[in-house]
């Protein structure tokens, strides 16, 4: 009986063991990405932001962050994410949203009568400005100790992306009129002041 | 005489205010929106959006031996060539380097590798043109192969194997050639794995 219940014990700690160690021999952690948009159409002087989720079907969790390379680097506003824990067994459908926002600036020329103000327009006969890069998430670095000689290795997901910055035409006359009604109320305002003085 | 200079004053008022006028007109034709939203007629035409979002997601993991490193041990006797990585090859002669892509993802993957420096932190340098990599979609003695093996760069990604699919893993195999005149001394660098969707390039 005694025998019994050892060999039913053991038997028990051997498929524990043989479901456990597998596992552990094998785990795995890794990045993943979702992302929505390739291609964005921004304008001038805005900021556009672009979502993408960060994700971990794997077995460990990791540290990442989202990383702009290319033209990108040039317009982004945090050239890096803060680094996100992602636990394990996130799936695509749990991914950890993070923002990445771009700052477009003036890029096309416009002509100006006066100035750089003034009597402006902007004919848009240029070619179109845009700006392509890859967003990678990459897995923060393996902690490697002891006297390790060899190559350590880094993890990531690279996805492309490319702002088109649009051109809109337009012809840009209201500050010209704003000053002429200026001047005009102040021509009105003196011409009565003058009449009203002489009676 | 001085009713003629309040005739002018007025004329001069009503020109003043015609200005005004045309200004304050122009001012706000130039405010408003383009005249394509404005068109007016008998013809009425209604809207609406079409809308779908396709969204793409990929994830992909290393082995626990790549993830702790590629190590290629202690070598105590110069020249050595085609020195395999400790992990080149198993008891089953497989290599146990690899990269997996998850089944959570809906796109196929292009595996692309490079690397920095080997060198010692004392600023010996073994060139990457001695550092070779091969990868596979097949795991065996012969694949990842032996021969025909690509050198690393420091500058741009070399394009691995490309359009595997979620589900399936990439498997690698790494060698080291050193001269005679290599100084002694430990070795060390990142090789930097990526995954991008099929076609889009690794640079």
């Amino acid at each position: 009986m005694k025998n019994k219940k050892k060999i039913i014990l053991v038997a028990i700690l051997a498929l524990v063991f043989m479901i456990t160690i597998p596992q552990a021999v094998s785990a795995r952690k890794g990045v993943g990405i979702v992302w929505g948009t390739e291609t964005v159409i921004v304008s001038e002087n805005s900021v556009h932001c672009v979502e993408y989720g960060l994700y971990n079907p794997w077995d460990e969790d990791v540290l990442a962050s989202l990383t702009v390379d290319g033209d990108l680097k040039q317009v982004v506003e945090n050239e890096e994410s803060e680094t996100k824990l992602i636990k394990a067994n996130t799936l695509h459908d749990d991914a950890i949203p993070v923002e990445l926002c771009f700052k477009i600036k003036e890029v096309y020329e416009k002509d100006c009568a006066v100035g750089e103000f003034l009597l402006c327009e902007q004919d848009c006969d240029c070619e179109q400005v845009s700006y392509s890069g890859e967003i990678s998430v990459i897995e923060e670095g393996n902690k490697i100790t002891g006297g390790f000689a060899g190559s350590k290795t880094a993890l990531g997901v690279t996805v492309p992306l490319k702002l088109k910055v649009k051109c809109e035409e337009y012809k840009d006359y209201a500050s010209a009129y704003v000053i002429v009604i200026a001047i005009v109320l102040m021509l009105i305002g003196l011409t009565l002041y003058k009449r009203r003085k002489k009676h | 005489m001085r009713k003629g200079g309040k005739k002018k004053e007025d004329v001069f008022l009503v020109a003043l205010e015609i200005i005004l006028v045309v200004c304050v007109i122009g001012l706000i034709s130039d405010s408003l929106p383009s005249s394509g939203n404005l068109l007016t007629g008998q013809a009425t035409t209604q809207t609406t959006t079409s809308q779908v979002t396709i969204q793409n997601y990929l994830s992909i993991s290393s082995s626990s031996n790549l993830s702790a490193g590629v190590d290629f041990g202690t070598i105590n006797s110069l020249p050595v060539t085609n020195q395999n990585a400790t992990n080149n090859y198993n008891s089953s002669n497989n290599t146990e380097y690899s990269i997996a892509v998850s089944t959570d993802s809906n796109t196929n993957v292009d595996f692309c590798i490079h690397a920095s420096e080997l060198n010692t932190t004392g600023g010996d340098v073994i060139g990457l043109g001695n550092y070779s990599w091969e990868d596979d979609s097949v795991n065996n003695l012969t694949a990842p192969a032996t021969y025909g093996q690509a050198n690393l760069n420091t500058s741009t990604y070399a394009v691995g194997s490309t359009g595997v699919t979620p589900g399936n893993d990439n498997y690698y195999r790494f060698w080291l050639n050193i001269t005679v005149a290599q100084p002694p001394g430990t070795y060390n660098n990142t090789l930097f794995f990526k995954g991008v969707p099929t076609g889009d390039g690794c640079n």
